[in-house]
């Protein structure tokens, strides 16, 4: 295991879990984890990278999919000393909003005895934001945590990936969590006892076919 | 020379080790998720005994920072044994700042008392609890109790609250009752008076609980859904205080404890220090709101 000498074992990661507990208990809620000057590589959101360095150690599996997925979990295991496991045996899994659908059938869910021994999957997309933005998946999130409805504005989502996540808890309290990032460090959770549904944005720039 | 600050400190900060930090904030997490289920963790050891609020001592030691202000209470008291020294443990081993007054901490550590003071977003409400497993009163083995869990088959529970009714003409749970989360899973409210656990319903702060001896870790998020367990014709109610008052300050809307003085005459006292403590101080501390508290006469 590798120290990063800009990343606080103790007080950095005891912050950040405190961000992403409150995320995790209130759905929708963007918190931002403060931006350290660590050393990155490709592929993965810095924020990403922090919660996998805030929750992760030898005790904890995951995996990293899609492209560069060596290189991320290389890195990963170099700061966390967590243990790289295949898709169908990780508790946490690295990927990107762009990414395909498939992969999430093959995570665990949990048993109805033992529903925590699931995956959360730690999504990388490119903005975050209460406000509408262009091109984006608009959420709308529902349940416990949630005074009435939170609605947040998400690019670089596949929406296939919603669809999938929705299937898979629909058997709650079985089912997969979520996390969200962006590249300025915002951050959501969707824990599986939400009820969410999603809209499609109107494409801005329809082809014109005169 | 170069100062040797590694050793300066004798332990880590709060006490428990970060890995095992680590594995009790991954179980937390997924007790958020899964409102009302019992997630096992470690419960690593502590130097106190298991039972004596280590399960509520590790909650508050894997999510307590340098900015928190920490308030420790006991059956309503900051002063009791209890409170003070898992309060003066706490303290010492994360520096942080401690206060008696509810509405400046962020993060509040309780055995057998919600406060009486409305909580608020940013507070983190941890409870210590003896029992975490509400059927473990009409099953005997864990693995049996899981699969209640898992199926959401609550029969035996019912049927025992309509035991107790008919034998003894009411539900004679006093503290613990048992609450519905979220419309799943049934959960003990820690022994909480029946007096609080409307309290937990839609509340704006977050609730951890942890069970040291048992081993168990569960969560109430804000604004979840908690319904204590009631039927159509037989409802749940909160302890009865009419035609008594607060000595001393003469508010009846509040959680009492009996008093006997020396010449065996018996008072009233709002249980709660840190609220009698504000009403004699004339402030006007703001209180939980539900519908049992709200159609009494203060």
């Amino acid at each position: 295991m590798q120290s990063e000498i800009l990343y606080d074992e103790i007080f950095d990661a005891q912050e950040h879990f405190r961000l992403i507990l409150d995320s995790m208990a209130r759905p929708g809620k963007i918190n931002v984890i403060p931006n350290l000057d660590i050393q990155m590589v490709d592929g993965i959101n810095k924020a990403s990278a922090l919660i996998g360095f805030s929750l992760l150690n030898t005790d904890a599996s995951f995996c990293a999919i899609g492209e560069l997925s060596y290189t991320i979990e290389k890195f990963i295991t170099l700061h966390t000393a967590a243990k790289i496991e295949s898709l169908q045996n990780a508790d946490f899994v690295f990927v990107k909003g762009s990414q395909s659908d498939q992969f999430i059938a093959d995570l665990k869910i949990g048993t109805l005895p033992y529903p925590e021994d699931s995956a959360t999957i730690v999504l990388d997309v490119l903005n975050i934001s209460t406000e509408e933005i262009a091109d984006s998946l608009q959420l709308n999130l529902k349940g416990p945590g949630i005074k009435t409805v939170e609605t947040v504005y998400v690019t670089g989502l596949n929406h296939a990936i919603m669809d999938a996540v929705k299937e898979q808890n629909f058997e709650f309290p079985l089912g997969i969590d979520l996390m969200l990032t962006d590249k300025e460090n915002n951050m959501i959770c969707i824990p599986r006892s939400n009820d969410f549904t999603y809209e499609l944005a109107e494409p801005t720039n329809k082809p014109n076919y005169n | 020379m170069v100062a040797n600050i590694k050793y300066a400190n004798k332990y880590n900060f709060a006490f428990i080790d970060e890995a095992t930090k680590k594995e009790i904030r991954r179980k937390l997490l997924k007790a958020v998720a899964i409102p009302g289920y019992q997630v096992p963790y470690s419960s690593p050891e502590m130097p106190i005994a298991r039972g004596w609020g280590t399960g509520g001592l590790h909650v508050t030691l894997a999510v307590i920072g340098r900015k928190d202000v920490f308030k420790i209470i006991d059956q309503g008291s900051d002063a009791s044994v209890n409170a003070c020294n898992l309060r003066e443990f706490v303290q010492q081993m994360t520096n942080v700042q401690t206060t008696y007054d509810t509405a400046e901490a962020t993060l509040i550590q309780t055995r057998h008392r919600i406060t009486e003071e409305e909580l608020t977003e940013d507070q983190i409400f941890v409870y210590q609890v003896p029992q975490p497993e509400p059927l473990r009163s009409v099953e005997r083995y864990e693995n049996r109790t899981r699969q209640m869990h898992g199926e959401a088959d609550y029969a035996k529970m019912w049927v025992s609250l309509y035991e107790s009714f008919v034998r003894d003409g009411d539900i004679m749970l006093g503290a613990g009752y048992p609450v519905k989360v979220n419309k799943r899973y049934i959960m003990a409210p820690s022994p909480i008076p029946k007096w609080d656990v409307p309290n937990l319903n839609q509340s704006k702060a977050l609730h951890l609980f942890g069970a040291g001896r048992e081993k168990r870790l569960y969560a109430v998020p804000p604004y979840t859904t908690v319904e204590p367990l009631e039927f159509e014709d037989v409802k749940f109610h909160t302890e009865n205080f009419v035609g008594t008052e607060c000595y001393k300050t003469g508010y009846k809307k509040a959680f009492l404890d009996e008093l006997y003085f020396d010449d065996g005459s018996k008072h009233f006292i709002i249980n709660d220090s840190n609220f009698l403590d504000k009403l004699e101080g004339k402030a006007e501390p703001k209180q939980h709101e539900n519908k049992y508290i709200n159609q009494l006469e203060s």
